[in-house]
């Protein structure tokens, strides 16, 4: 945001960036109501040509305002942006009236994997199956057909296997802003520690960077 | 605290496709018997892990490999705490790999758990359906994300593949057992004995090489030639036998 100030010596009027509330609420609204995916905060702010604080100032007025008034719809932030879904109390309702009837469940042996590579990436596929004791390959197909994980490189050991990383598809499902909000049990925490002390220490939030590509470059 | 004859009496009660891998069902065989996984009694354990592949095979179940492979482990772990300890060898459990590994998968395990609990409560929650943003008239920007490459790439492929279809290839066989058991023979005529080995490694292609190995066989099978082999792993040697050499034979055998 600091980049957004001129810099000394460039000449034009200074860019008023809208700022009033009453402006930016509704039109937030509905740039979120267009959109199936999470919109990121920078995307509104530059579609609105608006300053960045005050579309995080609408945003948690929007969420509160659809907590308060007990809407059928609430504000969430997944991903690095924000969508609108409807309240899980509404949901056998829901499932009713569009006629959906069962619904694609993960296999445990598919959330056993995604749990390994959600703490664990960038990981391979022998990596994996060395911790799950099984052959995982159709599993990370099966993750993969799903976009919940994608390659990221290969590792530059004998057979140059891929590495595998969770997309912003997996951040989406499991309600997570990023992936430094996974849930981080004492034990995993160290685990991660440990992954991340012989990688360099940016592993992370190169991560959350490339995930944040992908939301800006994907459909 | 169940007995060994009551746990194993408790064995059909389980979905064995229920369990996600060989350490799955190890972690339950130890819960089932609320034992501890830092003190598993190997002998115990391994019993009820093999009695649980019998069922499986029973059951006309596959076996995966990957179960059949921790049932060794375990009779491998087991053999080495029957075993006395070399004097001067260091004191270590022969577990311990095992407990590790148990320990990891378990944390996973749960984490997945977790996971499910988060899928099914988020299922709950509905967002706006995808529906397709109008294309912008100028057409220019397309974004696509790596999955819609991957899948345009296979619709091609499989496209080109239908539409053409690989065409009949036809090689011509260069090579005859006949023809390679007459050059062996003049050879063998010229100069007493052929270094085998050597004379294969002057061929040009491996079909050529595996024809005139087979002549070699051939001539030997027929008694006109002898194999000797002077050092083990050494090179062979080929020599004419007396055995008079006529075409007929040859003819017998191979019709070109």
């Amino acid at each position: 945001m600091e980049s957004d100030q001129p810099l000394p010596g460039v000449d034009g009027p200074e860019k008023r960036r809208e700022t009033r509330l009453e402006v930016l609420r509704p039109a937030i609204e509905a740039l979120l109501f267009s959109s199936a995916r999470p919109v990121s905060e920078k995307d509104l702010a530059e579609a609105l040509d608006a300053d960045g604080d005050a579309v995080a100032l609408t945003l948690s007025e929007l969420r509160k305002e659809a907590d308060l008034r007990e809407r059928g719809i609430q504000l969430e932030h997944v991903a690095g942006g924000w969508r609108y879904v409807t309240r899980p109390e509404f949901d056998s309702l829901l499932r009713k009236f569009h006629e959906v009837t069962e619904r694609a469940r993960l296999s445990l042996a598919a959330l056993e994997t995604l749990a390994i590579i959600a703490y664990r990436q960038p990981i391979t596929l022998p990596e994996i199956q060395e911790i799950r004791g099984v052959n995982s390959a159709s599993v990370l197909k099966t993750l993969f057909e799903k976009r919940l994980v994608t390659t990221a490189g290969r590792k530059p050991v004998v057979g140059t296997p891929f590495f595998y990383r969770t997309t912003s598809d997996f951040l989406v499902r499991f309600g997570l802003k990023e992936l430094g909000e996974l849930p981080r049990p004492e034990e995993l925490a160290e685990d991660l520690a440990a992954t991340v002390g012989e990688a360099p220490v940016e592993v992370p939030s190169e991560l959350e960077a490339a995930a944040a590509r992908e939301d800006e470059g994907g459909g | 605290m169940p007995t060994d004859d009551a746990a194993e009496h408790h064995l059909p009660d389980v979905a064995l496709e229920a369990f996600s891998g060989p350490l799955d069902l190890l972690l339950h065989l130890i819960r089932v018997n609320e034992l501890s996984i830092t003190d598993i009694p190997i002998s115990r354990i391994t019993e009820q892990y093999a009695a649980y592949l019998d069922a499986m095979r029973e059951l006309d179940l596959d076996v995966a490999s990957e179960y059949v492979a921790l049932a060794a482990e375990l009779i491998y772990i087991k053999s080495r705490m029957l075993l006395p300890r070399a004097p001067g060898a260091p004191e270590e459990d022969p577990r311990h790999d095992l407990v590790l590994r148990l320990q990891e998968y378990e944390r996973f395990k749960k984490t997945a758990e977790d996971f499910h609990e988060i899928d099914t409560l988020r299922a709950g929650l509905w967002p706006r359906p995808e529906t397709p943003v109008p294309p912008s008239p100028d057409g220019e920007t397309l974004e696509v994300s790596l999955f819609d490459l991957i899948e345009a790439f296979r619709l091609v492929t499989d496209r080109y593949r239908f539409a053409h279809p690989p065409a009949l290839e036809i090689r011509h066989l260069r090579f005859s057992v006949s023809e390679k058991i007459r050059e062996l023979v003049a050879r063998l005529e010229e100069g007493g004995t052929l270094p085998l080995l050597e004379f294969l490694g002057t061929m040009r292609y491996r079909a050529e090489a595996v024809t005139a190995f087979l002549a070699a066989l051939e001539l030997v099978r027929l008694g006109l030639v002898r194999l000797f082999q002077p050092a083990a792993f050494g090179e062979i040697h080929v020599t004419r036998t007396d055995a008079p050499f006529s075409e007929e034979q040859v003819r017998e055998t191979y019709r070109d």
